[in-house]
């Protein structure tokens, strides 16, 4: 890690030749660089950043609080799901997923994609979107062919010179798995040398296919999870609203969190709670409602810090005052809670032979209600079938989350497999979801997959698809 | 100065400007477009997620249009004034909007591009001589003419 001219600082990145992680980018930084949240000083611990809404420039319609509560209460909860991005009936845009975006931005993080305003910058074209975020190599230009899988932001997309902005797990290269214990700088880089061997670049968590059928960017179908899309990827969809962090978004945080070290359990290790202060001006990062702003933005400028680290200073959010939004209805802080959690498999019914392994999906979709909290998964899998491993939000049973929203679903991707040497029967394999939130019905919170045990035939071949 | 809410100008367009979000660029019909015709009338088409969704209707004054052709011919001397992104001295802001300028019309200095919004409240403080803001200022000001914000 280099550090540039402290001439620099503050100077944010607008063209090419400067260099950022995929934080917030800063011009003359180093490629990895870290972008802090504003009360970070460098000293660990807790730290408080308010967020209020001005009362001077309100919306023209509705009520904003309850999706800030929602979006402030995802920021701190440390939870992150495969399936965040949801089927949605629009009345607007969604403010919810908006306001997730923006304060993202304000506490650091960048785009994970190529958006319009990179296009842009860089001199690009249309053609170049929503490929995996980096900035223009030696030869000035960006780079974009998406491979062989035909997929954009995708580990074999061909990128020439680019240089990476993208955070990765070393070694890995996923954006759906589950995150390690450690996340930090010797567990995640930007370094395009410490991808898996035969991958080219870094991969995002996409699922955009339904807002333009034309561009394929969707690395969630060619992975074949539930559709996941990073909160910062730089596109909003009419079709789906993002109200949780994906998997890549609270690693990024967890990179920030391990301090000016870059390394996880060290005293200068912090974490940032952001906490609703009110209708008011005054607080650390304050939301405006005015004209003449076109959608979304979060401005902010920034200090040095020491080694690769910069700190956000003075962010503000502000909203396109005359937009018709789509505002999320319940206030999830805990008043009047109550849930409807459902559990089910996908699909309920198996037919295999011993010795076979499959993928099976265990979705937790919160029916109705605000904020279920204090989630936990039981699964009771009879032998000889076995857990192989889960991904998406568990690593094991019984598994507890943390918080789930009204409307919201959760994924879990189990590999099961059979004993070589199962009788042929039929087996039950149940799982049952609870919660410290009062559930107002109680009949659907568990699931029984039914697994039919065939007699060995060497004729029946791809029964389960293709695993 | 008459305004109204009808559906399209008679006369030939001279200048199509648009302010489209960026985290909007893959839906349909979310971007503001102001349409300057050479019969002094203008149309104004709100995206569908404005309040005032619509295509509004505004005949400027002469002045209102002779100043309007300034700054547009101010641009075309000016090319290398053109900000390069949505930087604005030292702060940094997210999701600019992009916006796009086309002319038309023999006998007219062409000068059409695609730029990134500066934001307004701030680039007065830091810019207020940068003809893309006076001329992101003045469409804006035509546009809350056409149809105010409530």
């Amino acid at each position: 890690m280099i550090r540039q001219g402290a001439a620099a600082l503050g100077l944010l990145l607008c063209g090419s030749g400067s260099l950022a992680g995929s934080f917030v980018p800063v011009a003359g930084e180093p490629v990895d660089s870290v972008l802090h949240p504003a009360p970070y000083t460098g000293t660990g611990g807790e730290y408080v950043l308010s967020v209020c809404l001005d009362p001077a420039h309100p919306p023209v319609t509705g009520n904003p609080l309850p999706a800030l509560r929602s979006a402030l209460a995802r920021l701190n909860s440390d939870a992150a799901a495969l399936g965040n991005a949801q089927p949605n009936t629009p009345t607007g845009p969604d403010f919810e997923s908006l306001l997730l975006h923006e304060l993202g931005h304000c506490i650091g993080l960048g785009h994970s994609a190529i958006g319009p305003s990179e296009v842009a910058q860089h001199g690009g074209q249309s053609t170049q979107l929503y490929y995996t975020n980096a900035l223009p190599g030696p030869d000035g230009l960006l780079t974009t062919l998406a491979g062989d899988d035909g997929v954009r932001g995708s580990a074999d997309d061909f990128r020439g010179d680019d240089i990476n902005l993208h955070w990765f797990r070393i070694g890995r290269n996923t954006p759906f798995a589950n995150l390690p214990a450690v996340v930090d700088r010797s567990t995640y880089s930007v370094d395009l040398a410490q991808l898996p061997a035969g991958q080219r670049f870094a991969e995002i968590a996409s699922g955009f296919d339904p807002c333009t059928p034309a561009v394929e960017a969707n690395t969630s179908a060619l992975r074949n999870v539930a559709r996941t899309q990073s909160v910062m990827f730089p596109a909003l969809c009419s079709a789906h609203r993002i109200r949780q962090l994906a998997p890549d978004d609270l690693a990024t945080l967890r990179i920030a969190r391990a301090g000016l070290d870059g390394i996880q359990g060290t005293a200068d290790d912090y974490r940032v709670v952001l906490r609703f202060r009110g209708h008011t001006a005054d607080c650390d990062l304050p939301i405006r409602f005015e004209p003449a702003v076109g959608f979304g933005t979060c401005s902010l400028d920034v200090d040095p810090l020491p080694g690769a680290n910069l700190r956000i200073r003075d962010p503000v959010i502000r909203f396109e005052r005359a937009i018709v939004w789509q505002y999320t209805l319940f206030d999830n802080a805990g008043a009047d809670a109550h849930t409807d959690l459902a559990l089910r498999w996908l699909p309920a019914q198996r037919a295999l032979e011993p010795g076979e392994q499959f993928n099976q999906t265990l979705e937790l979709h919160a029916q109705n209600g605000n904020l279920a909290e204090g989630i936990e998964i039981q699964l009771d899998l009879p032998p000889p079938l076995q857990l192989l491993e889960v991904s998406g939000g568990c690593s094991g049973f019984p598994c507890s989350l943390p918080a789930l929203l009204g409307g919201d679903r959760l994924s879990l991707l189990l590999r099961i497999g059979l004993d070589g040497a199962a009788p042929t029967s039929t087996l039950q394999a149940s799982a049952s979801a609870s919660s410290t939130t009062p559930d107002v019905d109680a009949g659907n919170n568990s699931a029984t997959l039914q697994v039919e045990v065939l007699a060995p035939d060497p004729d029946r071949l791809f029964r389960n698809g293709f695993e | 100065m008459a305004q109204g809410s009808a559906a399209s100008c008679a006369g030939p367009l001279l200048t199509r400007y648009s302010v489209q979000p960026s985290l909007l660029a893959a839906e349909p019909d979310t971007a503001l477009r102001v349409s300057v015709h050479a019969d002094g009338c203008i149309a104004v088409a709100f995206p569908r997620h404005d309040l005032r969704h619509g295509t509004h209707l505004l005949r400027p004054d002469p002045a209102t249009l002779a100043r309007l052709d300034g700054l547009l011919d101010g641009l075309a001397h000016r090319p290398d004034a053109q900000p390069k992104g949505a930087q604005v001295g030292r702060r940094w802001h997210s999701d600019p909007s992009l916006i796009t300028l086309e002319r038309f019309g023999a006998g007219k200095r062409m000068q059409s591009g695609t730029w990134l919004a500066a934001p307004l409240w701030e680039h007065a403080k830091s810019d207020p001589d940068d003809p893309r803001t006076a001329l992101q200022r003045a469409m804006h000001a035509l546009a809350e003419q056409a149809a105010p914000t409530p």
